[in-house]
């Protein structure tokens, strides 16, 4: 039998993982068998043994060994029968049979090696034993998926037995059956056939994709589940709509395809990482970002992977589910599993795609004519006696009608392309894959980009029956190209009115200008703040480069002593090495005519995990029990060290440091942090209705106080698959419904290390100009530090309906958290700025939505809706102990969301016929007016007539993805929609030079401003002083966004063979077409409040890819 | 098969409770960094401590903005005729927030921090040598106290913690003035005991340090601000005693251009040798050198080394200079001259005008036909390297017809700029140059930009000593060694404009086309606060003191409506604002929040 359950050996199909671990876990236990050797009859085997009132099942089991038959049945169906027994005495297998068909309901039936088992009908009991009496039917054939691969491990069943085989590696099966018969043909995430079986003898399947049944199983941390057997909030997200958007980061993945998930962009640079939230912000001033398990490996970082080597991505949300991770998993838990190698033929598949990216949604700025008029309502409607700042060289360009659109000449559209080659297969015993990945990403800012390189293998390996070892490694080098930060913000900052190149002045010498590569290093502006951003972006000029060399492995040996039980040793380590190089050359802004600087930052950040596992399974009747032990071990170490120096002799790059002048800065640190943890998990289901876990993890954490280190976590999870009641199956309305309660308590020790004591910072002086170094207190040291906690209740319900056409998944949840760690800011009269403490108590309450709608299906046609919505409500409920209502240095308020805006209320611009009002105000027309709270005739944030008040927030009210995929014969479309609302920021364009009016230094955005003979309240006027500029700064910063539009086209099996493919896909797709905000002319990008420094232009981008298998 | 297998899982269960089951896998433990309880405890950890107190010198001077614009010498350079209700808020005291007063409120209190811990700690600490020890404590006695005037002074009532801060607590009390003030006395007064005459090390802090500002703070004490300090008549004769003992300790040098760095007024023939910022009138300077990991500044980002050579107007982008380089100093608009400011000077009797104005800016690459009218491109120009590209002439000897430019009508192939010119900010071609750079502490051979000044900043020297002595004795105080007020105030001017000479300034400083003049050398008849505050500007203009100065003589807003453009137009200063905003910050994060200031 046990021989038998290998034969559930498959060959690599996208679903493969689920499909083993689904049948492995959920299915009844089928157990097949085709070899045409020499059969016995049972009458004929002798047996003698002597059993007393044990499990059917167990008999089973001792039989099989004893006599070398299989039995087939559903272990489900064994869980009632009762138990069964025989004295000691030789008898053929038949009467032993008949004697436990005696005993139970049970009857039974030869089917060559196999012993069919199944219940009796009342009707039918007592002739319980059959063997070949039927007219049989030998039928054989081959199983293939969609794409026409073979699909081993399918499972065929005779309708209404439990009899069956399943297909081998090639696909392969064979039978023999009752005539008229009805064959089942399944394989999960397949849709099923039945076939009546006439007296054909050869039937091939080709069986469908079913694409409801694609997230089945879950992984849940230390082992995996049946979704139907889920207690908690756990958001999955598949292979396919991981790479459906070819993101460069796999970050960008999750953004709107899991509830309660919010991902950021940080910057539009090429290969810039995300930020992610799940279910609000837990903590102030530390990170939020959730633990990264990849394969195993905590403290992964997402942006070493290659998307199109990740299996699956499950978010654990609530408490319950990331309590498994204690004190880890306080912002809740990303567990990334990549792909494994399956038995069978290998199998190569090829995936790549190139495209371009182009600037997109760029804010206007004044043209050369526009800058000079509105500098010209300060020169001469206002001021005839201000400085001119024209020189010869711009008025002529403005006479003559030129404008130069600096970002423009900076930036370009650029390629962007990933080739991704994988090879898997294996032999029963031991499966491998490998895959090698490369990724170019081109900024749109000249001379910068983004290039990785991923080598991922893994093998597993089945030593006996008892041990099992296996290794995954990845490995991954990047390099990251950004040029000067300057680049961007000095082509939003030079004026129009300049010049490009050296040889098109008419009079260098008016601005000192100079000619570096041709360029007018000035522009024919006599400002030298700005110089020309052409210059400024080019690569000999300015380097900043960063080399990523990644690895992460992980080795385990896992036991199988006894049935049900398992022991697992994984020991994992996590290297990620960086170098960090900056070059700024002599015609750099910064270094101006000064010899070029250079310097290096190097990190090494090493950690190391073992886990051990233990794993029992139980069942027994109704009863169902799994339980979970672990024992885990976390260190972590990043060094860093750094070097910074000037004036090189030549333009050696950041490579020979040791030609400078100078050494400005020479640094290297340590920081070490462990966490020792002891886990247990108790999975109980009973009647396959009632569900119930039960977690519980002690934690202790370096970082926190000595006395405060340890912490006890405890979780609890029930779920009622009330579905299955009949009483609601009576009501006709849904075809699953399940209810989940969950609580968690996790704690949080998010902290940097070394707060609990004060440390010393060293000092640099001079005596006489002798050296003075000395050391000065650095921190207040909190030597009260403790965990900080958080409870949550989870409330969720799962619906199916239409049988299960529309599946809705609703969560509900509330989450407080206690003694939250901060970084406090404190009086600096103190001589500190802050003190890292736990202060206050914080609630996160939300509802999150998720509906998959199968909206039409016909033969050729299919449309298929993902909706999901989350919502999440965040109060801060006190602070410092109940002390004080709000602490306004913090933007923190009691009652209020965390990242409030506070400040005085715009209330348009001052205008003429308001002069007088405005003059009581200190202030003139044209100028900012904001609302007098209080109506104290004065504007004042000193306590108790403070009109500052909250204006918003920056956290979202909501968000939401919404994905529609059609599918026509071989054509596929999809489009998904992306939106963020309530959302407000203080814009960082207008708060840069580009909003400053005031100045005529730099270029600004086109704003409709106030002039006297435009007396609009869009925009303050250009000359006015404007000491509440800021309140015009808040936006709205909500957007909906067309994230992706792909279209497909899957070549058909039978031009397939004939190119001897088995699988060939061609898309074109195009990502960011189209973005709708409130405000206009505000926004690079209102995802993340994007500026003009260190950063790239929001583009869309159009691509081409190709996915084949052979 | 159950069996045997049982040997390798209580293997692993051994291995794995073995491995990792002890305390020390969670003991936290810094080997790149040091506790301050474990550092702190020899000789040589404490005079690190010490050594940690002085660097926040040089961020302290960098908070020029407290000290210099909005004062009668010093005023933002960006005019508009449309001052009232806007320009800059230092200058104009018209919507004055607290921002600008952050940093020095922030450093400060972190130079207290440091001294606090110094002097708290100072108990547990055993030197081979306890009279070393004594000197150590004074030093961190008077850059406390040092740090508690500069607070007083500009805020008034302020909270005034003395002891290390170990944990933080967000209660926080303003002192009343008089109580800081007894408090600076008795630091000083300690120091002033245990401290040497000649420090171990130059740089450090000498009882010549602590008698200088004993003498400055005795003396605002007896002005009495508001009757809140403390004070009675007999702080002044104190400050007449200190200031005394300086005067007879630290005697002037011979020329005033050696107090300041070495240059050239061409930069064709630029000064390159060695700088020497050492003699024999400093009292206290603030430490600066050139070697940049001891030049260094603790602000983020922060260009290391003296910024003052920056810090005020220069002409970098004239016609003919080699654009953004440290030929022409750097133009930074909010520390500019007021009009008033030359007119205070004798140019040509009183070395200390050419000493603090550039008047002639040179041509240092060629420049050929240069079109320099705004009207007319035909009108051009062209240099030759060296050759003159600006002239400011002197405010008592304006340039007339054809000593004029050829863009007003002159034969001057150059910009002609006379004295009512300079302050119109009107560009009359191409040619116009603004204002005369004020190069007083301009270093040559650095980089262009913030900060790579090697030389020390003079924050007491005694020529101020000279004129406190006499502020004390007009305001009553009697027995100066050197006798009437007058005598004190004439030994600071002799060494400017020679004995016997009657320097003329302007009489009306403020009347720009007025060239009336007066003689500015003391009497015993004409000895006034405002001739000692003339003379003040002349000597010291730009370190660090002025807004200090007028406050305490009650001159701040007679002189700065009077001689600042943008205060005159605004008429805004008031009495409210002899005391500065509490930062917004400090009242946020004070529980319960304290008071701010009056009329804020």
């Amino acid at each position: 039998m046990k021989k038998l359950v290998l034969f559930h050996v498959i060959r690599m199909t996208k679903l493969f993982t689920y499909a083993f671990l689904i049948q492995c876990l959920t299915m009844s236990f089928l157990f097949g068998h085709n070899s045409n050797a020499q059969i016995k009859k049972i009458e004929d085997v002798k047996i003698r043994l002597s059993l007393d009132s044990i499990q059917v099942e167990e008999a089973f089991s001792i039989i099989e060994n004893l006599s070398g038959f299989s039995f087939v049945y559903s272990a489900k169906e064994m869980n009632n029968v009762g138990r069964v027994s025989t004295n000691n005495q030789t008898q053929s297998l038949y009467d032993l049979l008949k004697s436990f068909s005696k005993q139970t309901t049970l009857q039974f039936r030869q089917v060559n090696h196999n012993i069919h088992v199944r219940i009796a009908e009342a009707s039918t009991q007592g002739a319980k034993i059959m063997a070949n009496e039927w007219v049989d039917v030998s039928v054989s054939g081959t199983i293939t998926d969609d794409e026409g691969s073979p699909l081993p491990g399918a499972t065929i069943t005779v309708q209404g037995t439990t009899s069956g085989t399943v297909s081998d590696l090639e696909g392969n099966y064979s039978l023999t059956v009752e005539e008229g018969s009805t064959l089942v043909f399944s394989y999960i995430g397949y849709k099923v056939q039945n076939i009546k079986i006439g007296n054909q003898s050869t039937l091939n399947i080709r069986l469908e994709l079913d694409a409801s049944a694609l997230e089945e199983v879950v992984v849940v941390g230390y082992g995996e589940v049946k979704k139907s057997d889920l207690t908690g909030a756990v958001g999955s997200v598949n292979s396919e709509a991981i790479v459906r958007q070819n993101p460069v980061q796999a970050a960008r993945a999750l953004q709107g395809q899991v509830a309660g998930v919010n991902v950021n962009k940080i910057n539009s640079r090429p290969g810039s990482d995300y930020t992610i939230d799940i279910r609000g912000l837990q903590s102030i001033g530390f990170s939020n970002e959730p633990l990264i398990v990849i394969d195993g490996v905590m403290g992964g970082r997402l942006n070493t992977l290659n998307p199109s080597d990740i299996a699956s991505m499950d978010v654990l949300k609530d408490a319950s589910s990331s309590a498994i991770y204690g004190a880890r998993g306080a912002n809740g838990v990303i567990i990334i599993t990549t792909k494994k190698g399956v038995q069978g033929k290998t199998k190569v598949t090829y995936e790549g795609y190139a495209g371009v990216k182009t600037p997109a949604f760029l804010p206007d700025l004044m043209n050369a004519q526009e800058f000079y008029t509105a500098y010209n309502d300060v020169v001469l409607a206002e001021n005839p006696n201000a400085q001119v700042i024209w020189t010869t060289a711009q008025l002529d360009n403005v006479q003559s009608g030129r404008s130069v659109n600096w970002v423009d000449q900076v930036t370009d559209p650029s390629l962007q392309t990933s080739h991704v080659v994988a090879l898997s297969g294996g032999n029963e015993n031991t499966t491998h894959y490998f895959s090698t990945g490369y990724l170019n990403e081109k900024g749109n800012v000249l001379y910068t980009g983004f290039e990785r390189f991923n080598l991922k293998g893994s093998v597993d390996s089945k030593l006996n029956n008892i041990v099992k070892v296996g290794f995954n490694t990845y490995y991954t080098y990047s390099k990251l190209s950004t040029g000067s930060f300057e680049t961007l913000r000095n082509a939003y900052r030079a004026r129009p009115t300049g010049t490009i190149y050296y040889d098109d002045l008419s009079n260098p010498t008016e601005t000192n200008d100079k000619n570096v590569d041709g360029y007018a290093f000035w522009m024919g502006i006599k400002d030298t703040q700005v110089n020309n951003p052409l210059t400024e972006v080019a690569a000999k000029n300015f380097q900043d480069e960063t080399r990523v060399s990644s690895f992460l492995g992980n080795g385990y040996v896992e036991l199988t002593p006894f049935e049900g039980f398992s022991f697992r040793s994984s020991l994992s380590a996590s290297v990620f090495n960086s170098r960090r190089g900056e070059f700024r050359g002599a015609d750099s802004k910064s270094r101006l005519n000064r010899l070029p600087s250079a310097g290096n930052d190097f990190n090494f950040n090493g950690s190391y995990t073992w886990d051990n596992i233990l794993n029992y399974k139980i069942k027994t009747g109704l009863h169902d029990l799994n339980f979970t032990a672990v024992q885990s071990a976390l260190q972590e170490r990043f060094e860093t060290s750094t070097i910074r120096v000037e004036n090189l002799a030549y333009n050696s790059s950041f490579y020979a440091l040791n030609t400078a002048a100078q050494i400005n800065q020479v640094g290297s640190d340590l920081v070490e942090r462990s966490i020792l943890s002891y886990m247990g998990r108790l999975n109980y289901i009973f009647n396959d209705k009632y569900l119930v876990t039960l977690t519980g993890r002690y934690d202790g954490s370096s970082v926190l106080a000595a006395g405060n280190q340890w912490a006890f976590f405890p979780s609890a999870a029930i779920a009622y698959r009330i579905g299955d009641e009949e009483f609601i199956q009576n009501l006709n309305l849904f075809s699953d419904l399940k209810l989940r309660f969950s609580y968690g308590r996790v704690g949080n020790d998010v902290v940097a290390p070394y707060s609990t004591q004060a440390y010393l910072n060293r000092t640099a002086y001079d005596f006489g100009g002798n050296p003075a170094f000395g050391y000065a207190p650095r921190n207040i040291g909190n030597a009260d530090l403790k965990w900080e906690n958080s409870e949550e209740f989870n409330f969720g319900i799962n619906m199916g309906f239409l049988e299960n056409r529309i599946n809705t998944e609703v969560e509900l949840y509330n989450k407080k958290t206690n003694d939250l760690i901060q970084n406090v800011a404190i009086p600096t009269s103190l001589g500190f700025n802050t003190v890292t403490s736990n202060v206050g108590k914080l609630l996160n309450r939300g509802v999150e939505v998720t509906i998959n709608s199968v909206n039409v299906q016909t033969q050729n046609f299919r449309w298929n809706t993902s909706i999901n919505f989350s919502s999440n409500y965040n109060e801060i409920l006190e602070l410092y102990g109940g002390t004080v209502q709000e602490d306004i240095a913090n933007r923190l308020f009691v009652g209020h969301s965390l990242r409030s805006n506070y400040y005085y209320e715009f209330d348009g611009i001052w205008q003429l016929d308001e002069t007088e009002e405005a003059l009581s105000y200190g202030q003139v027309p044209g100028s900012v007016k904001v609302v007098d709270q209080n109506n104290d005739g004065l504007i004042s944030s000193s306590e108790g007539i403070d009109d500052r008040v909250i204006l918003g927030n920056q956290l979202p009210k909501w968000m939401a993805g919404i994905s529609n995929i059609f599918t026509y014969k071989d054509w596929d479309l999809s489009i998904f929609i992306y939106t963020r609302q309530g959302v407000q920021f203080r814009n960082s364009l207008l708060q840069g030079t580009m909003g400053d009016l005031t100045s005529n230094r730099y270029n600004r955005l086109d704003l409709n401003y106030w002039t006297e003979n435009n007396p609009t309240d869009d925009y303050y006027g250009v000359w006015q002083n404007n000491p509440f500029r800021e309140a015009i700064q808040y936006k709205d910063a909500s957007f909906w966004r067309i994230s992706n539009i792909t279209l497909g086209y899957t070549l058909p099996s039978s031009m397939l063979n004939a190119i001897k493919f088995s699988n060939l896909r061609l898309y074109g797709q195009a990502n960011n077409v189209f973005v709708f905000t409130k405000e206009k002319n505000t926004w690079m990008d209102p995802e993340f409040n994007s500026g003009t420094y260190q950063d790239d232009v929001p583009h869309s981008i159009f691509q081409f890819g190709v996915s084949a298998s052979f | 098969m159950k069996k045997y297998n049982l040997q390798y899982i209580v293997l692993f269960f051994l291995l794995m409770f073995s491995g990792t089951g002890c305390q020390d896998f969670l003991k936290e433990e810094s080997i790149s960094n040091i506790t301050t309880d474990s550092y702190i405890t020899t000789e040589s950890g404490y005079e690190d401590l010490i050594k940690s107190c002085y660097p926040l010198l040089r961020d302290f001077v960098l908070q020029y903005p407290i000290a210099l614009p909005g004062t009668d010498l010093f005023q933002n350079g960006l005019w508009s005729v449309k001052a009232v209700g806007q320009g800059p808020a230092l200058d104009t005291y018209v919507n004055i927030t607290s921002e600008s007063f952050i940093g020095p409120w922030d450093i400060f209190y972190r130079e207290i921090g440091r001294t606090n811990a110094a002097i708290s700690r100072a108990d547990d600490i055993t030197f081979a040598n306890p009279a070393t020890k004594a000197v150590r404590v004074g030093e961190a006695k008077f850059l406390r106290a040092l740090s508690y005037f500069y607070l007083v002074q500009t805020w008034g009532d302020v909270p005034m913690p003395l002891d290390e801060t170990i944990t933080a607590n967000k209660a926080v009390v303003r002192e009343p003035s008089a109580n800081i003030y007894t408090q600076i006395i008795n630091d000083l007064t300690e120091a002033e005991a245990d401290l040497p005459a000649v420090a171990s090390d130059y740089g450090r802090v000498t009882k010549g340090a602590a008698q200088f500002l004993l003498a400055k703070v005795y003396l605002t004490r007896g002005w009495n601000f508001n009757n809140s300090l403390g004070g009675n008549p007999d702080d002044f004769n104190k400050a007449l005693g200190y200031a005394d003992k300086v005067i007879a300790a630290y005697p002037l040098v011979e020329d005033y251009a050696t107090l300041f760095p070495t240059r050239s007024e061409n930069p064709l023939t630029q000064y390159s040798g060695p700088q020497d910022p050492r003699n024999s009138e400093v009292v206290f300077a603030i430490q600066y050198n050139n070697d940049v990991l001891t030049n260094a500044m603790e602000g983020n980002n922060r260009e290391p080394g003296n910024y003052y050579h920056s810090i005020f107007p220069g002409n970098e982008e004239l016609v003919g200079s080699k654009g953004r380089t440290s030929d022409y100093n750097r133009h930074l608009s909010p520390n500019e001259p007021t009009p008033s400011l030359y007119r205070l000077f004798d140019p040509q009797e009183d070395s200390r005008y050419a000493h603090n104005f550039l008047r002639v800016i040179y041509a240092l690459q060629p420049v050929n036909n240069y079109a320099y009218s705004f009207d007319d491109p035909s009108l051009t120009v062209s240099y030759a390297i060296g050759d003159t590209v600006a002239y400011w002439t002197p405010w008592n000897q304006p340039a007339l017809g054809t000593d004029k430019g050829i863009d007003e009508g002159g034969t001057k192939n150059y910009a002609v700029m006379n004295h009512e010119q300079i302050i119109s900010g009107e560009a009359i071609s191409r040619l116009t140059a603004f204002r005369p750079s004020m190069w007083k502490f301009w270093e040559p051979n650095i980089p262009y930009g913030d900060g790579h000044g090697t030389f020390d900043f003079a924050l007491f020297r005694s020529a101020e000593a000279y004129l406190l002595a006499a502020e004390a004795i007009v305001k009553g105080a009697s027995g100066g060694a050197l006798g009437g007020a007058d005598l004190y105030y004439n030994k600071v001017l002799d060494r400017a404009v020679g004995e016997n000479v009657n320097p003329q300034k302007a009489k009306f400083p403020e009347i720009l086309s007025s060239l009336e003049t007066e003689s500015y050398r003391a009497t015993p008849t004409t000895i006034s606060i405002d001739m000692i505050l003339d003379e003040s500007a002349r000597e010291l203009m730009g370190e660090f003191n002025r807004w200090f100065d007028l406050k305490r003589t009650e001159k701040l807003i007679e002189r700065t409506t009077k001689y600042n453009f943008w205060t005159k137009a605004n008429g805004a200063l008031s009495e409210i604002h002899l005391l500065r905003p509490i930062p917004q910050h400090e009242i946020d994060r004070s529980q319960p929040a304290i008071s701010q200031n009056p009329g804020y």
